[in-house]
């Protein structure tokens, strides 16, 4: 099995109002270089849990990553240069799968041609840009930087670079955000062509400047059924285009899916660098999945970048709590016979007759289905799927 | 040497929150018994529930040594009393036992509804009252007033009434010497036989029942064969002692004295509160008077929340009951909630107090249905039924007539909210008897009341509709007839039989639509639509509608986010947990009294 490595670049030029990913205010260049070099310390220092015959705690998979996503914070404020330092730490560490996906996340206003060619050369060949709406208003009140004429000049710009495979994401849901406003951003990304698209309910994330709004009575929620038509109309017009609806919020070309992103909801590995980083490695020598975070501190990381939080080990049940739960986000369901396989129990025997019934009353609703090979939600099933969902936890 | 020369018993008497616990603490630390530091806040109030509620259940009671100015030492027991409408048996059999009482009156408030039950019990029991004015502290003190109020509407002489302030000790000093002076010595008959009185009695792990008694004649020890007058059951005395306030064992417990005695009992309820203790060989032919077996007079289901189990609650019930003698409880079903148990209660305060216990004490999560009254219906056949249980009502053409408990009830208010409370009482099928002012600000309103919309949410509005002011008495007068029907409650078309109530007809149409309306609040969005409805046999008299939920979803899950996820997603299932499952509906468990609660809005 091999696994997924996602490279955190906790840098923004301003914090936008809904995130709530770790990123701090970018000072100074010399961050940067200070920054790279703990990460490829990390990764090197990673190498001993690789090493056969090394005496560690845990040991992880061998095989080279398939997968490498830059994400943060704004991973295109780091220099292709600064990219290649750490890329060639991750393949002297984990060796270099020749069929790989690299993503960078890019923010329009942070890239130019030149900028993207560099990335390009340097072996990424995903780009996902963070467009979130072609509405100038919108974007204000999102508190973005950019405005929609920037998003088109780096779409095209990342063409020209050679990107083959670029990604949009756009927020709806948002105060002032009319049905109409909606419908256009989403027509202006469909004539981009893009490979894959991304649409984000705006949820109030602990801690944003957002939800402090929220509860100071400054902004408002979207009407559940206004927000509710926006998916759905979306859902209608991505399908039309010739997208596959193959997660709740993520949208591709047949071919095209995120093969990161399918690591979160197929629980398969992926190793996090960087403050704010998550893993998920599955230890060989006993078998179990083995979460570990680095604190979302940059300082500390700077210091001691290889020191992580580790979490108690996953049990089967963890595992297969955790994956049913990612699962169930993906169109295609869970396989059943592929869950026995894989964790050795039947699916329904596992979670019991109870859950089942639970089950049931969903698919009399038309929020879910069952066939013999597998189960899964329907689009009905996607915008109330924590219900759902939470049978299984 | 006349021993009981140098007793005095005595109990504080007072209104709830006029500082009768405050002052029996400072009693206490004036008399030296407990050191400063080791002063809990209202030492008497010994459940962390009586301490938060500012109202003692459970009696305390307490040997004080004082050594007065004339030099000599007095013992001084105090014996608490229990300070709620609910108790008032309790309080007149612990006033019983006493010579005295001490009336505190807050002299910011003057007299309320619960001082004057508290004195006529206590001149019942013919005891000596000696009225002190407290919180003398406070800048809104209106001592004179208060004089005048105690001499107008007790008819007590109050010139002498000490001013003091338990909260800072000021007064407690001349409170004691006059309480010497004041309050009678016990005269009781040490050679003569024994007769004791029971005015509390609580279960020990190791020493059985606890009986808390007042000596009036003879005396007891170690090794003598007791008897208990209303039962006849014998027990050997295994411990006598003082409550100094922790037990204190003695040789013997004398004519005049307060203490304890173990037998090795098994629960309170074979020592029953007001009975007489004697000696088997040789008994008392005069017992202590007054003894009753306590009635409960509200009744409700208590059930296991889901993932409870049933043994547990049961458990746990009867723990309770060995302390308690007023609670009663017998297994029952409901199609709704499955096996439970039908609890006896003296009212709603007892009510809540045992749930909370249950909760916090056993950590079980229950759930309890509509509090009842004991409604007597009469069959067409004759028979009688004593109904507790609404969902047991008879169908109609079996059912001749009902009559419902009334209670006369005393409702003191300052006089401006006079005209607020008479609607509230006209709405509550109140009648008024008469109206009288204490003073010219303050009325007494005298109603002919039906039990049942007492316990619902009375008190509560009571309060709420005179700032905290209002205080309210009753007891129960005599059953009357009434026109009563059944209010049931279906849910998706099913009926919940744990939300369904007896009403008056009267108040059908309001009652069915406010819980309509409280449990479209209450109960959270479906997959689908569920309907609420209220029904009177087979005619919707209100109806509301739970909308489908539209919105429930994660948009971003990725990989740092799926502990945090699964977290949430529990969390929705625990909420799950502290639902029942009503055919396809999920009700919170806090439905069922929400249902129940006063509404300012209504």
């Amino acid at each position: 099995m091999s696994f997924g490595v996602y490279v955190h670049v906790p840098f923004c030029k301003s914090k936008c109002p809904y995130c709530d990913f770790y990123s701090v205010f970018m000072r100074d260049a010399e961050i940067k270089e200070k920054y790279t070099d703990a990460l490829v310390s990390e990764i090197r220092a990673f190498a001993k849990y690789f090493t056969p015959g090394n005496d560690t705690e845990h040991r992880f998979i061998k095989e080279a990553p398939d997968s490498i996503y830059f994400g943060g914070g704004t991973p295109s404020l780091l220099e292709p240069i600064r990219i290649r330092e750490i890329m060639k730490a991750l393949d002297d560490t984990f060796g270099r799968e020749r069929d790989r996906e690299v993503t960078l996340e890019a923010n329009p206003g942070t890239v130019d041609r030149d900028l993207l060619k560099g990335m390009r050369a340097m072996g990424v060949n995903r780009l996902s840009l963070g467009v979130q709406s072609f509405d100038d208003e919108i974007l204000k009140k999102l508190g973005r930087t950019h405005r929609t004429v920037d998003s088109i000049r780096a779409f095209e710009d990342a063409r020209a670079a050679g990107f083959k495979n670029i990604s949009i994401d756009l927020i709806f849901g948002i105060e002032g955000q009319t049905r109409e406003i909606w419908e256009e951003s989403l027509k202006k990304a469909l004539e981009l062509e893009p490979e894959h698209i991304s649409l984000y309910s705006l949820e109030f994330m602990e801690g944003t400047v957002f939800t402090r709004r929220l509860q100071e009575g400054k902004m408002k929620e979207t009407d559940p059924e206004e927000d509710r038509a926006m998916y759905e109309r979306a859902v209608e017009l991505l399908k039309e285009a010739g997208y596959e609806h193959y997660e709740i919020s993520n949208f591709a070309k047949p071919s095209y899916e995120s093969r990161h992103n399918l690591k979160y909801w197929n629980l398969d590995d992926y190793a996090g660098f960087g403050p704010g980083a998550h893993s998920y490695m599955t230890d060989e020598t006993t078998g179990q999945g083995q979460r570990y975070y680095h604190l979302p501190d940059l300082e500390a990381y700077l210091k001691k970048p290889s020191k992580v939080e580790m979490m108690e080990p996953n049990g089967y049940a963890d595992d297969m709590t955790e994956f049913t739960i990612t699962a169930l986000r993906l169109s295609r369901g869970i396989d059943k016979i592929e869950f026995c396989e894989r964790f050795g129990q039947d699916f329904w025997e596992f979670y019991g007759d109870l859950a089942h019934l639970q089950f049931k009353s969903f698919m009399d609703t038309g929020h879910a289905w069952e066939s013999e090979e597998g189960i899964g939600l329907t689009l009905k099933g996607f915008n109330v799927s924590n219900q759902i969902l939470s049978i299984f936890v | 040497m006349d021993y009981q020369k140098y007793i005095r018993n005595f109990s504080i008497i007072a209104h709830i929150d006029h500082g009768k616990s405050t002052l029996a603490d400072r009693l206490i630390e004036k008399t030296g018994l407990v050191a400063e530091r080791d002063m809990k806040e209202q030492y008497l109030d010994n459940m962390d529930l009586e301490r938060e509620r500012g109202i003692t259940i459970k009696l305390q009671t307490t040997r004080l040594v004082y050594k007065a100015q004339d030099g000599e030492e007095y013992i001084l027991n105090l014996i608490d009393t229990p300070g709620h409408v609910d108790f008032t048996y309790e309080v007149s059999r612990s006033l019983a036992a006493c010579e005295g009482a001490v009336l505190v009156v807050d002299a910011t408030q003057g007299v309320e509804a619960q001082t004057l039950a508290n004195v006529y019990l206590a001149l019942d029991e013919n005891l000596e009252i000696m009225p002190v004015l407290n919180k003398m502290d406070l800048a809104s003190a209106r001592p004179d007033e208060c004089r005048e109020e105690i001499e107008e509407v007790i008819g007590l002489d109050a010139s002498e009434a000490p001013e003091i302030s338990a909260k800072t000790g000021m007064g407690v000093d001349e409170l004691l010497e006059q309480l010497i002076q004041v309050i009678p010595a016990p005269t009781g008959k040490e050679d003569g036989k024994l007769k004791a009185l029971i005015f509390d009695s609580k279960y020990d792990n190791y020493l059985g029942v606890i009986i808390y008694a007042r000596i009036f004649d003879g005396k007891v020890k170690k090794g003598d064969v007791i008897k208990l007058m209303s039962t006849g059951a014998k027990y050997e005395v295994t411990e006598v002692g003082y409550c100094a306030p922790g037990l204190v064992p003695t040789k013997e417990l004398r004519a005049g004295e307060v203490g304890y005695i173990c037998g090795s009992i098994k629960q309170v309820a074979d020592a029953r509160v007001g009975d007489t203790v004697t000696l088997a060989s040789d008994p008392t032919d005069d017992p202590c008077p007054g003894y009753k077996k306590v009635q409960s007079m509200v009744y409700c289901g208590i059930y296991p929340a889901e993932g409870e189990k049933y043994e547990s609650v049961k458990d746990a019930l009867e723990k309770l009951q060995v302390n308690d003698a007023a609670f009663n409880f017998e297994a029952e079903t409901s199609q709704a909630l499955g096996y439970g148990f039908r609890c006896g209660f003296l009212g709603l305060l007892h009510m809540e107090i045992i749930v909370e216990r249950l909760e916090r004490e056993f950590n079980l999560a229950v759930i309890t249905t509509a509090p009842s009254v004991i409604y007597k219906v009469v069959k067409t056949d004759g028979t009688v039924i004593m109904l507790q249980n609404p969902s047991n009502l008879p169908t109609p053409q079996e059912i001749d007539h009902i009559e419902e408990p009334m209670v006369k009830a005393t409702i003191m208010i300052p006089n401006e909210y006079v005209g607020s409370i008479m609607e509230l009482c006209q709405q509550r099928r109140g009648t008024m008897k008469h109206m009288e002012y204490i003073t010219p600000t303050r009325v007494a309103l005298h109603y002919d009341m039906p039990l049942n919309e007492v316990i619902y949410d009375f008190f509560d509005a009571l309060k709420s509709k005179t700032r905290g002011y209002g205080s309210l008495e009753y007891e129960l007068d005599r059953y009357q007839r009434s026109s009563l029907v059944k209010l049931d409650i279906m849910l998706n078309r099913e009926l919940v039989d744990a939300f369904s109530m007896i009403v008056h007809e009267s108040n059908a149409y309001q009652r069915g639509r406010f819980v309509c309306e409280k449990l479209k609040e209450i109960i959270p969005m479906h997959q689908f639509e569920v309907p609420i409805q209220a029904a009177i046999g087979q005619k919707i008299i209100a109806r509301e509608t739970v909308k489908a939920y539209r919105k429930d979803v994660i948009a971003k899950c990725y990989g740092g986010d799926i502990s945090r996820k699964k977290k949430l997603l529990e969390k929705q299932k625990e909420g799950k947990k502290r639902m029942r499952q009503f055919g396809t509906v999920e009700v919170p468990q806090e439905a069922f009294t929400a249902v129940l609660k006063y509404d300012d809005n209504k």
